[in-house]
């Protein structure tokens, strides 16, 4: 893949660049306005104060931690709602104002992400309302917090976004503190690499399948082969756990006794020693039989070449 | 990659060449970076400290922020990086303008350290062309069968011995890769646009082998590095329609893999050409070199739409469709050393023309009628596998025959594995009082399957019942029930990829006559599968500032799938036709994973924080299998009392339970030492693992019930040694802020050991050392060279105890 076959594609994003470069500084209106009286009754004839300084009356100091935030800086110039900063996320607080009690909290996580998503709902959250995420009662302020930069972007509740999934998944954290582990605890990797936890596939992976999901950085492993290995063309997880494994290269089961589990053709395969240095050792039956994910070797049936 | 770059820098340029002056200076730049110099001290040099990590004896950015906002045009820079400089280092760039548009580049690499102990003979000559500077002279040119421990067999070893301590150097076994990506989004009020272009490139070696042809015990394997030189890029373009309510997004991506080096070759160790010849002259003909072709370029294209709807009730319907395109089509190299032997040398075709078709739908719907939610779901995945399902010779070894012929019986079809899958689930969630709620969910999915012995569909079910007794106090249990059935199993499906005549199938050893596996054996990704989980999780608050979560999982899956005995020959006319198995299922019997945790947050005060956690995972699992002698498939009774038996026998089976442990746990904490002026971060993290399996039958006694000697050539222990592999690690940070600056002082203390008989080459009964753990040779001392592994070293990521120290400062501005 010679690196000239992309320059009409370096070409054209010098263009697009320079095009949006002179966009207008006036953000969108949101494309689903929050209906604040039927996510809480008690804004029934609030109205909008439009005055952050009201706010920071009482709430100086979470205000202070707020101004550090990437919304903060969007809504320097004026809150996309229409509304300025607080309210755009909180509502109407006049009646808030008259009497600052907890009575507008939203309280549930459909609520709650409801005002996140007049604004975030495309793109990878196109299918967060209908995900397991927000069924399981994980809105968006599970895993964010607005009101503080703790993390270095997308306003994390963590300061990591492994830390943030940490927080439900502890078992994650278990399987990634395995000898065998994708890169993650190194900070090479992160959780979104693999998943969009916005979405509503399977395992919420990133991808359409966990094959799909593996090939973005495996795709010397994609194929197709002239010898298929099925079960590998099927699941990658037929033979790998991805979070970690006490096996070598995340495998589920120490090989050869992974192999033997579907093998047993006779003579040497199916056994784990068979006056064979190359089965117990090493790789186990990969020694030999190394094109396990496919060959392409018109000798290559039995994945040896 | 470096135009890639250069491009990159200058698209993040131009935006400011293109912008018209702002009114007024409303720009607001923060930012911080974080210097130091590193000391580290790793007692073994052991690559397994730096697997994913670089980490050197110098000065070094370990972080560093840069923000700029203009408040004026709404318009914000960011560029941050981490490990600058090193092997592992990150860079980060965007420039975007929330809702209109946003710029980005990053720049990612990763090393990923195999070994820094790995040694082999071989020069890389080219790229993919591994030769050594001299062979050895072995005496003992013989595949055939001869006698165990002949003088020329031992004397032989003691010659690679030789040659290996003569011409062994370090081998470099790692692969780094560096991850680029540049996109660019633009949002209208009508349409946001995407374009994202990743490149993704390793380059390095990681272990491989070599053997020449595929036949044991013929095969003449030998390990060595493979080289990487991979090279991935992403193209992906996306336009998105955002209206009140609902979005509608089209995605086009291409994706294009290629391989620097297409093909291993290496000179086999053990030859000298003949005159004039490639091969070297024993017992048979030895090709003198091999080849095997390495990872193919290819390519996958995929179209995708999708939507998303709210629909009344705070409802919401979203839906995807793609299709994918993956193609292949290398260049195919001959079917061996010895084309020229075969009845039919030529290809059916010159290049791979594999070509496989992706189709996928997927929609969910949500509702929320009062204190329900309701939740459906569809799915739908097909793959079509269009690559042509030849007829091969195929080509068992780089060997002849003892007739200078090639093994050509073994004909094969490329037959054409492909799947589709059909899943729906409803979940439908009540909300009880006190911000509880029940749910319960079906699930059925279906998979087709062409060429595999069994579809199967599965039926789950799901309970799931959230509790909130008390504001502090919150409970989460869940019980899934799922059965999955195989329906008939089809043992005989492998028939499909032999292309034998019936003028062939005379041996008794034919699989298109007989069976492939044995037909007890039932493959655990399409058997039946009974699955048993429970899930319970425990929050506890019982004050602001403490908080305690507990969880304990269990999953149990029985592949039972009602094997009885069978008569795989009844439909042949061989005279063994009412041959009958044992009707023991073979094959993974029991899977089961049993995790429980705790975890414990307390914070005292602002300036305190303590975390606790551990974790237990036990997984388990039960095989059992049945040693029997391939070439007497259509006549078991010929070998009945023999080690190596008949198909039928009973006492032929064996089985291996594994239990395979890990605790794990930590300590942390954030501590204030003195207020505003010095902050300690400590915590201490450890994983001890063990696995240890339980091996029972055939193997630990002969069929009749006599125990083999270590030292034959089916023995294998009762009780293998047990696998352990124990990580510590302690970290300490203190940070002291002067002002603007910090004074970071930081110390690591991490100790790694690892026991795993697989890595291992001394102290084990069934394999011995020849010279140097570079020559591993099975203590049944076979005269075959199939039982010695000329390897890169055992325990090649061995255990360490390394001490790491920093010491910097942090300037925020």
């Amino acid at each position: 893949m010679p690196g000239h076959r992309w320059t009409w594609l370096a070409g054209a994003l010098v263009g697009v660049a320079v095009a949006v470069s002179w966009t207008t500084a006036a953000p969108p209106e949101p494309k689903q306005p929050v209906d604040w009286v039927a996510l809480n009754p008690a804004f029934q004839g609030a109205t909008f104060v439009n005055d952050p300084s009201t706010c920071q009356t009482c709430h100086d100091d979470v205000m202070a931690r707020y101004e550090h935030t990437r919304h903060a800086k969007a809504y320097a110039a004026g809150g996309p709602t229409g509304a300025l900063a607080c309210e755009s996320c909180h509502g109407p607080r006049s009646a808030h104002v008259n009497e600052p009690t907890g009575a507008l909290a939203l309280t549930s996580a459909r609520a709650q992400s409801a005002v996140c998503l007049q604004c975030h709902q495309g793109g990878p959250r196109m299918g967060f309302k209908a995900g397991p995420h927000l069924a399981g009662d994980a809105s968006c302020t599970s895993c964010h917090v607005v009101m503080e930069a703790k993390s270095e972007r997308a306003l994390l509740a963590k300061a990591t976004e492994r830390d943030t999934c940490y927080s439900c998944h502890t078992e994650i954290r278990a399987e990634l503190g395995k000898m065998s582990h994708h890169p993650v605890r190194e900070g090479r990797m992160a959780c979104s690499s693999c998943h969009n936890t916005h979405g509503s596939t399977p395992a919420l992976l990133a991808k359409a399948t966990l094959n799909d999901t593996c090939f973005t950085c495996h795709a010397e492993k994609r194929g197709p082969f002239v010898w298929e290995h099925a079960p590998a063309r099927e699941s990658c997880a037929t033979c790998h756990v991805p979070h970690g494994s006490n096996q070598r290269t995340l495998l589920s089961a120490k090989d050869p006794f992974l192999c033997l589990s579907c093998h047993s053709y006779g003579g040497h395969i199916n056994l784990p020693r068979y006056n064979r240095t190359s089965n117990p050792y090493g790789n186990g039956c990969s020694n030999c039989h190394l094109s396990v994910h496919g060959s392409n070797h018109p000798s290559g049936a039995k994945l040896t070449r | 990659m470096k135009r890639i770059i250069a491009i990159a820098a200058a698209l993040l340029a131009a935006p400011a060449f293109a912008q018209t002056p702002p009114p007024a200076p409303t720009v607001r730049v923060t930012g911080s970076i974080t210097t130091g110099v590193e000391q580290v001290d790793n007692s073994s040099g052991s690559s397994k400290l730096t697997e994913y990590r670089d980490l050197r004896d110098e000065f070094f950015v370990p972080t560093f922020v840069f923000r700029a906002a203009d408040s004026g045009s709404r318009t914000y820079f960011d560029v941050s990086g981490s490990n600058v400089s090193r092997a592992d280092q990150s860079i980060a760039a965007e420039l975007s303008r929330p809702g209109a548009f946003s710029i980005q580049a990053l720049w990612n690499e990763t090393p990923h350290n195999y070994s820094f102990k790995a040694v082999s003979p071989y020069i890389e000559r080219a790229p993919g062309v591994f030769a050594v500077p001299a062979t050895v002279p072995i005496t003992f040119k013989r595949l055939a069968t001869g006698a165990a421990d002949a003088p020329g067999v031992v004397a032989s070893d003691q010659l690679v011995a030789d040659f290996q301590a003569a011409y062994l150097k370090p081998a470099p076994l790692g692969v780094d890769s560096r991850a680029g990506r540049f996109a660019v989004d633009w949002r209208g009020d009508a349409l946001a646009l995407a374009v994202a272009y990743d490149r993704l490139e390793k380059n390095g070696y990681k272990w491989g082998f070599g053997p020449i042809g595929d036949r044991p015990p013929r095969t003449l394997n030998i390990q060595l590095t493979e080289p990487v030189d991979y090279r991935t890029g992403n193209l992906t373009l996306a336009a998105e329609h955002q209206g009140r309510g609902f979005q509608l997004r089209g995605e086009y991506a291409f994706s294009d893999f290629a391989n620097g080096v297409d093909t291993l070759r290496w000179q086999n160790v053990y030859t000298t050409a003949a005159p004039g010849a490639d091969f070297d002259v024993w017992d048979r003909l030895v090709a003198t070199s091999g080849a095997r072709p390495l990872p193919p370029d290819n390519s996958a294209h995929t179209v995708t739409g999708s939507a998303g709807v709210d629909t009344p009730a705070d409802g919401r319907f979203s839906a995807m469709v793609s299709y994918g395109r993956l193609l292949q089509d290398a260049t195919l190299l001959p079917y061996s050393t010895f084309p020229g032997a075969l009845a039919v040398s030529a290809l059916p075709r010159a290049s791979a023309a594999a070509e496989m078709t992706t189709r996928h739908l997927s929609a969910d719907y949500v509702v929320n009628p009062g204190r329900l939610n309701l939740r459906a779901y569809y799915r739908w995945y097909d793959l079509d596998n269009d690559t042509p399902a030849d007829r091969w010779q195929y080509v068992t070894s780089d060997t002849s025959n003892l007739d200078g012929s090639v093994t050509f019986l073994n004909k094969r079809v490329s037959i054409g594995h492909a799947w589709d899958r059909n899943q729906a689930g409803l979940d439908a969630t009540v909300r009880l009082p006190r911000r509880s709620s029940l749910g319960l969910s079906y699930e059925r999915e279906a998979i087709g399957r062409a060429f595999r012995e069994a579809d199967t569909t599965e039926h789950v079910l799901r309970v799931t019942l959230r509790s909130r007794p008390a504001g502090w106090l919150s409970t989460r249990a869940r019980v899934v029930v799922g059965a999955r059935d195989g329906g008939e199993y089809n043992n005989e499906v492998t028939h499909a990829s032999y292309w034998y005549t019936q003028a062939e199938a005379t041996g008794f050893n034919n699989p298109a006559l007989t069976f492939d596996n044995h037909p007890d054996m039932r493959r655990y990704d399409v058997s039946d599968r009974a699955r048993r989980q429970v899930d319970f999780t425990v929050n506890l608050t019982p004050r602001d500032a403490v908080a305690l979560s507990a969880f304990v999982r269990y999953r149990k899956d029985d592949f039972d799938s009602d094997v009885g005995p069978s008569q795989p020959l009844a439909d042949t006319a061989l005279a063994e036709a009412a041959a009958t198995t044992p009707g023991d299922q073979l094959g993974r019997l029991e899977d089961s994973r049993l995790r429980y945790g705790l975890e414990l947050y307390v914070e005292p005060n602002p300036r305190a924080t303590f975390t606790v956690f551990v974790n237990y995972d036990l997984g388990a699992s039960f095989i059992r299998s049945l040693e029997f002698n391939e070439n007497n498939k259509a006549n078991p009774s010929t070998i009945a009392t023999a080690a190596l038996g008949p198909w039928t026998r009973r006492g032929s089976q064996w089985s291996a339970d594994t239990d395979d442990r890990t605790w794990s746990g930590g300590l942390g904490t954030t501590l204030q030492v003195v207020p505003d002026r010095a902050t300690l971060m400590a915590d201490y993290t450890m994983s001890l693992a063990a696995i240890d399996i339980l091996y029972a039958g055939f193997g630990v006694t002969n069929w009749d019930g006599t125990p083999f000697p270590p030292n034959h050539e089916f023995a294998f222990p009762s009780n293998p040694p047990d696998i352990a592999e124990d990580l510590h690690v302690v970290n300490l940070r203190l940070e002291v802020p002067v002002r603007q600056l910090a004074v970071i002082l930081g110390y690591t203390f991490e100790k790694y050991t690892l026991v795993d008989w697989q890595q291992q080459g001394t102290g084990l009964s069934w394999v011995e050392p020849v010279g140097a753990d570079t020559l591993l040779r099975d203590t049944s001392r076979s005269h075959q060279w199939g039982n010695r592994l000329f390897n890169l070293g055992t325990y090649l990521a061995p255990g360490y105890t390394a001490h790491i120290g920093f010491v910097g400062v942090r300037y925020r501005f």
